[in-house]
């Protein structure tokens, strides 16, 4: 994956949420996002999935350009999955019709042909026994899984995951860490933003460490938690790995 | 109390405290038990008054009431299916982008809901069906009723829509669902199920409502009741057997409404 951003600005009221944020990456399989609370880590997100609109800037993802536009912005989501914190799975269908609706309604296929990549999806992740499970009935690792499948299932060009543990126990996060991870073993290229250092770490070929809406500094994760990294970088992994 | 009796009462009487579910037995005898009591009260009640029963006088009457209820079973139905499509099409026009018809939806909604339905009658049949002369009173009923009972399904609806949360729209946004799309998988199915309870309520005052057609002269169930009571001076007779023509209509969607909600319950 390509990612190519220029001077993005997004601001809520006078506050600025993206502060002419620019980040160049080649070749990259998977972008770690961290930084401070508040940073712009989720808003940033939320642009590269085409559910925001930036007020200025450029996002251009393997060379293509983002059009901030009503149709290239439906045909973008469609080729990007996405599994945000706040983002639940469809509370009245069961985990795999959850998997199956935008394959049907989106991508086209037919029932059964979307129920069979459904149900491989719930296999691969070990779920299988609860593919007729409303999510409300689901732990909520479980669920986060689920919503990877749903992610998954469509062939996206990236996915782009939010905090995909904040709301777990250490149990389930490891459980979906492990998810992810093969991910990255099967050679998806994926952006996350997370505040667990010791994953991004494992799992990151990319970190990008991003602050008051810019791009501090980014580089393989040997550089920013090693002694080359930015004294701003550094203030902050030392604060957040002191506990 | 002792252990054998409290038990006996908990095995016919009560439903499991956790789960709230009872078993046959129970429920039948519960039932039996209300049943008994309600219709004891009423007997005592009635040796009391003093009332003497004529159903004669009134059974002469009965095809008179069977048309009567006719009319009334005819045009509630057509008026529920007419003010469901019209309160969807006002929920919609409530939301939709386009400002005048946003506008044109409220006022509507605002002025059928703050006014008596016996002026709208008035108003809507001695104006507005003179003015397009129409004059078939029960099809001029129906579109009465439909105004009416479209505005507060209106309302009901709408409702339903926006308790469906912010994160299921984005949810549905970003799985690239259109707007049309998101409404039929994501928005209907959560809503039906919040406003079913509300739903029937409106539905079985709209049945109610119809009563009031009187005054324009449709011989609908009420005013049959009415005439008969006027000819036989039957009056309980008459009323009760009015009492009796509704909840036929009624309890139904009460009953049919419950289902639904079973059906649909899932914890969210
Ligand atoms: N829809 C919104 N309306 C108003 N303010 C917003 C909105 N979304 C984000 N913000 C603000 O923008 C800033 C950046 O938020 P963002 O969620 O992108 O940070 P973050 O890096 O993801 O933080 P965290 O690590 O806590 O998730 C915050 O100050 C936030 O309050
Ligand atoms: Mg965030």
């Amino acid at each position: 994956m390509k990612l190519s951003l220029t001077k993005l600005c997004r601001a809520f009221g006078s506050h600025r949420a993206l502060d002419g944020l620019s980040l160049e990456c080649e070749a990259t399989g998977s972008l770690v996002l961290i930084g401070p609370s508040g940073g712009g880590k989720s808003t940033l997100l939320r642009v590269l999935a085409g559910l925001e609109r930036p007020d200025s800037g450029t996002v251009e993802i393997n060379g293509k350009p983002l059009v901030f536009e009503e149709l290239p912005l439906l045909q973008h989501r469609r080729r990007t999955g996405v599994v945000f914190q706040g983002f639940n799975l469809f509370p009245h269908l069961s985990a795999l019709e959850n998997i199956t609706l935008p394959l049907t309604a989106v991508h086209g296929h037919p029932p059964e042909k979307a129920a069979a990549i459904g149900l491989d999806f719930l296999r691969r992740f070990q779920l299988e026994s609860h593919a007729a499970q409303k999510p409300a009935a689901l732990s909520g690792g479980q669920r986060q899984r689920v919503a990877i499948a749903r992610a998954l299932a469509i062939d996206p060009q990236f996915l782009l995951l939010d905090e995909p543990t904040s709301a777990l126990d250490p149990v389930m996060t490891a459980e979906v860490l492990e998810a992810i991870e093969a991910l990255r073993a099967q050679g998806r290229d994926f952006i996350l933003a997370t505040h667990e250092m010791g994953f991004a770490r494992r799992v990151a070929d990319q970190i990008a460490f991003i602050a008051e809406g810019r791009l501090v500094e980014i580089g393989p994760p040997e550089q920013l938690f090693g002694e080359s990294a930015a004294p701003q970088t550094r203030e902050f992994l030392a604060r957040v790995l002191r506990y | 109390m002792s252990r054998p009796a409290a038990s006996l009462l908990s095995r016919f009487f009560f439903a499991q405290p956790a789960t709230g579910a009872a078993s046959g037995a129970a429920r039948w005898c519960s039932a039996a038990l209300v049943g008994g009591v309600l219709v004891a009260c009423g007997w005592v009640l009635l040796r009391c008054s003093g009332l003497r029963w004529d159903w004669e006088a009134v059974g002469a009457y009965w095809q008179l009431f069977l048309s009567g209820w006719r009319t009334t079973v005819g045009v509630s139905l057509a008026a529920l299916l007419l003010s469901t499509l019209l309160g969807a099409g006002l929920a919609l026009a409530q939301r939709s982008d386009f400002l005048p018809l946003r506008y044109l939806a409220k006022c509507w909604i605002e002025l059928i809901r703050g006014t008596p339905l016996l002026v709208q009658i008035y108003v809507l049949f001695y104006i507005v069906a003179d003015a397009v002369q129409l004059e078939n009173r029960a099809l001029a009923g129906v579109l009465i009723l439909s105004v009416f009972s479209g505005a507060y399904l209106a309302e009901v609806f709408r409702a339903g829509i926006e308790s469906v949360g912010r994160s299921q729209l984005e949810s549905a946004l970003a799985i690239g669902l259109t707007r049309a799309q998101t409404y039929r998988h994501v928005i209907l199915p959560q809503a039906l199920r919040s406003v079913l309870p509300s739903l029937a309520g409106q539905f079985v005052s709209l049945i109610k409502d119809s009563s009031l057609l009187s005054v324009i002269g449709l011989n609908e169930f009420t005013q049959s009741a009415r005439n008969v009571a006027s000819y036989t001076y039957s009056n309980f007779e008459s009323y009760l057997l009015l009492a009796v023509g509704y909840l036929l209509l009624t309890l139904p969607i009460s009953i049919w409404t419950r289902r639904m909600e079973q059906r649909f319950r899932y914890e969210t």
